[in-house]
């Protein structure tokens, strides 16, 4: 089977594609949220921060519940490439540079949310200035600027003997791809110095991404957990954000394979039998976060301190119990009940499930930032009726939709530039897999 | 035993007769009655407030009346130039309304005036009105130090017609010092009496109570619930505290103190962990130019 890949054809089967019609019509889609975001953060900035549903109490609304949705998500990066190279998991090849692409184009996008939460973009400078490095917000800065440094370099290095390919592939033509091809990668040759050079410097990568990626996870917990709030004074935050970001990560990673695998026909490179692995992986992240979401409720739901007890019961029974348990069930039963079985694991339940994994936790996201913010310790007094309900505005909506709309355009873009599947990478593991069989 | 047998179940036939019999004489009485209640408070002779409270009673039960909207006129004239001002209880039934400038030329015309309050039905609650007159006063406050002792004098001071204050010679005046959630008393009594003099005085025992930086504190005098003027209270500072010295505790290196302010432990972990692994980008960075120069070694 493997003596008909030759490396030829892997290559032309890999190779990034012009943009279809569909495509075509994909990123129009994409570029319009994008607009509309953009045209609403122009009304933000014109008219302050008075534009969105935020008030004194919900001063954290979408934006931040967005913010941790694509930090954790950009956690994906760490799983697949660095956890499961230094684990020599042999079938990853396919998925490595999706997975990077999407850690890089979400915490892009993390940063960008967090100086629109700001309301005054300059003022990010005050925190280079006026920091202090005893505030948890100054940590996250720090890690979230070193995390995108380190997904940068790890989708860089890996991509080197493939920029050489599109180099070959477009020797003749005079296009601003072949410029930028050249621009990026012109230097490498494929030496054997070089690629040693390059092995080394992805594996130390990946040995430095881990921590790194659980510091990112960890500080954006410790955002909630420092603050003495209810629903927010815990000490497994942590654990509980890093599994879930594992959870909502390998969730992504399967949706693009799916996309990916469908667009580019891509199904001899992606196959059922990723689904499969993935889909067992996502049992697991989703079993594990489902205990963690135990630790995490049963405790003070147990003890039910009074001012604990009506932000509990706004998740359990109240206003958000409808969300909570959507949340809940799509990101994390549902899930499980699909892909405990043989048949779940195809790739079109998979896909399914992972759609579900990702949409609950983006909603899980909001219920940890927003409900705990309608809770304070001290009963809301003398306030308009607005400062006790949250709703955000249009252009939150379209900022925060914008914002999903740009990382994805990051990832069809780069697509379209890129091979999205590794072709020396698998080239080089068709090859190693005939010779293992003569 | 028959007879018991019989007797027994005489009872227990007639006692739901008596139970439903209660409950039915209770709901005659059952009839909720909404109340409201105005109150005048002067505050420093600088704010007048109309204070107002809405209650039910139900039998003997007395609820507040939460979300009542209540309007309030001056000199119980109902037309909407006299009004002071709408408001709506709060979760306690209470609401308060200040005198605007608007009613400055009404308000100064007359020594005695009429605050009519009338309120909007909001079940259980129904519609009605209350009004209360009131005489204008102030208070006057004076402290005596003898060098021995200290005193707080105060005077309650109303208004005559001619527009002159006049001492009033009755009435009893309370006199506290003002602490973090109420008042405390400035001698054992917490009430003085005005006499004939028309002065109350009190005598101060709380040498060496804890003040502010400088020492101050805040003496309050107060008329609670007088029939004729009202609430009104007036506050003096005096430097009769004990100074307190405010340990700093943000010129340390504590996680609350300003960012020259580090802790060191948190410094030295926070650069540690950061430099090390920019280290690693840094030999990152090294490693690729080391990529270029072996491209161009040929």
């Amino acid at each position: 089977m493997d003596s008909i890949f030759t490396p030829q054809k892997i290559t032309s089967d890999l190779l990034p594609q012009p943009f279809g019609r569909r495509g075509k019509i994909w990123t129009a889609i994409l570029c319009a949220f994008c607009l509309v975001g953009l045209f609403a953060y122009y009304r933000q900035l014109r008219y302050g921060l008075s534009v969105t549903g935020m008030r004194d109490y919900v001063s954290w609304g979408i934006y931040i519940s967005n913010f941790v949705f694509f930090v954790a998500i950009s956690l994906v990066g760490s799983l697949i490439t660095a956890v499961f190279r230094l684990l020599n998991v042999s079938w990853r090849t396919p998925l490595t540079r999706i997975s990077e692409i999407i850690a890089v184009s979400a915490i892009v996008f993390a940063a960008i949310i967090i100086v629109v939460d700001m309301g005054r973009p300059e003022r990010f400078m005050y925190l280079v200035i006026y920091g202090r490095l005893q505030s948890p917000i100054m940590w996250d800065v720090i890690v979230i600027c070193t995390y995108l440094v380190i997904s940068l370099m790890l989708l860089y290095f890996p991509l080197l003997p493939d920029i050489k390919i599109m180099i070959g592939q477009t020797k003749s033509k005079k296009t601003f791809l072949s410029r930028y091809y050249r621009w990026l990668g012109n230097f490498w040759k494929d030496k054997p110095a070089q690629v040693r050079i390059n092995n080394k410097a992805i594996t130390l990568l990946c040995i430095t991404i881990i921590p790194v990626a659980f510091a990112i996870h960890t500080v954006t917990s410790w955002l909630f957990a420092t603050t003495y709030r209810p629903g927010w004074d815990s000490t497994n935050f942590g654990a509980y954000f890093i599994s879930g970001a594992f959870l909502v990560g390998a969730g992504g990673v399967v949706v693009a394979m799916y996309i990916f695998r469908k667009a580019y026909s891509l199904e001899a490179y992606i196959t059922n039998k990723h689904f499969e692995r993935m889909g067992r992986i996502i049992v697991l992240l989703a079993a594990l976060y489902l205990y963690f979401n135990l630790n995490e409720f049963i405790t003070p739901t147990f003890k039910m301190k009074k001012s604990e007890a009506s932000h509990l019961n706004s998740l359990f029974v109240g206003d958000y119990a409808i969300m909570f348990w959507f949340a809940i069930l799509t990101s994390m039963i549902i899930p499980i009940l699909i892909l405990v079985t043989h048949w779940g694991r195809k790739p079109l339940p998979v896909f399914i499930a992972g759609v579900m994994v990702v949409i609950g936790a983006w909603f899980k996201r909001y219920l940890i930032v927003t409900p705990t913010l309608l809770h304070p310790f001290l009963p809301m007094s003398n306030v308009d009726e607005s400062y006790k309900h949250y709703w955000p505005s249009w252009e939150e909506w379209a900022i925060a939709m914008g914002s999903l709309a740009g990382a994805m355009l990051i990832i069809t873009l780069f697509a379209r530039i890129f091979p999205i599947v590794p072709i020396a990478e698998t080239i080089a593991e068709r090859h190693e897999k005939l010779h293992k069989h003569d | 035993m028959t007879k018991i047998f019989i007797a027994f179940l005489l009872i227990i036939s007639c006692a739901p007769g008596r139970v439903f019999g209660q409950t039915d004489a209770n709901s005659e009485t059952d009839a909720i009655e909404s109340l409201l209640y105005v109150n005048y408070l002067n505050v420093d002779n600088k704010y007048q407030l109309v204070k107002l409270e809405a209650k039910t009673k139900d039998g003997r039960l007395f609820k507040p009346a939460k979300g009542v909207k209540v309007k309030v006129y001056l000199d119980a004239d109902s037309s909407e130039a006299f009004l002071i001002d709408s408001c709506i209880t709060d979760e306690k039934g209470l609401a308060s309304v200040a005198i605007p400038a608007s009613l400055a030329e009404a308000w100064k015309s007359s020594v005695t005036h009429t605050f009519l309050a009338i309120a909007d039905a909001a079940a259980p609650f129904g519609a009605t009105h209350s009004d209360l007159t009131i005489s204008k006063a102030k208070l006057a406050i004076d402290t005596i130090n003898d060098g021995s002792s200290r005193s707080v004098r105060v005077q309650l001071l109303a208004m005559q017609n001619d527009g002159t204050w006049q001492p009033v010679t009755e009435g009893d005046v309370k006199v506290g010092i003002r602490r973090l959630t109420s008042n405390l008393s400035v001698g054992e009594e917490e009430s003085f009496t005005i006499d004939e003099s028309g002065e109350a005085i009190a005598s101060f025992d709380r040498e060496g109570i804890p003040g502010d930086e400088q020492g101050n504190i805040v003496l309050i005098a107060a008329i609670v619930d007088n029939d004729t003027y009202g609430n009104l209270q007036l506050q003096a500072v005096v430097p009769w505290g004990k100074p307190t010295a405010l340990a700093a505790n943000t010129d340390a290196r504590n996680l609350w103190s300003d960012r020259t302010l580090v802790p060191y432990w948190l410094l030295f972990l926070i650069s540690a962990i950061t430099l090390s692994v920019w280290a690693v980008v840094g030999y990152m960075a090294i490693q690729f130019f080391r990529m270029k120069r072996l491209a161009s070694a040929d």
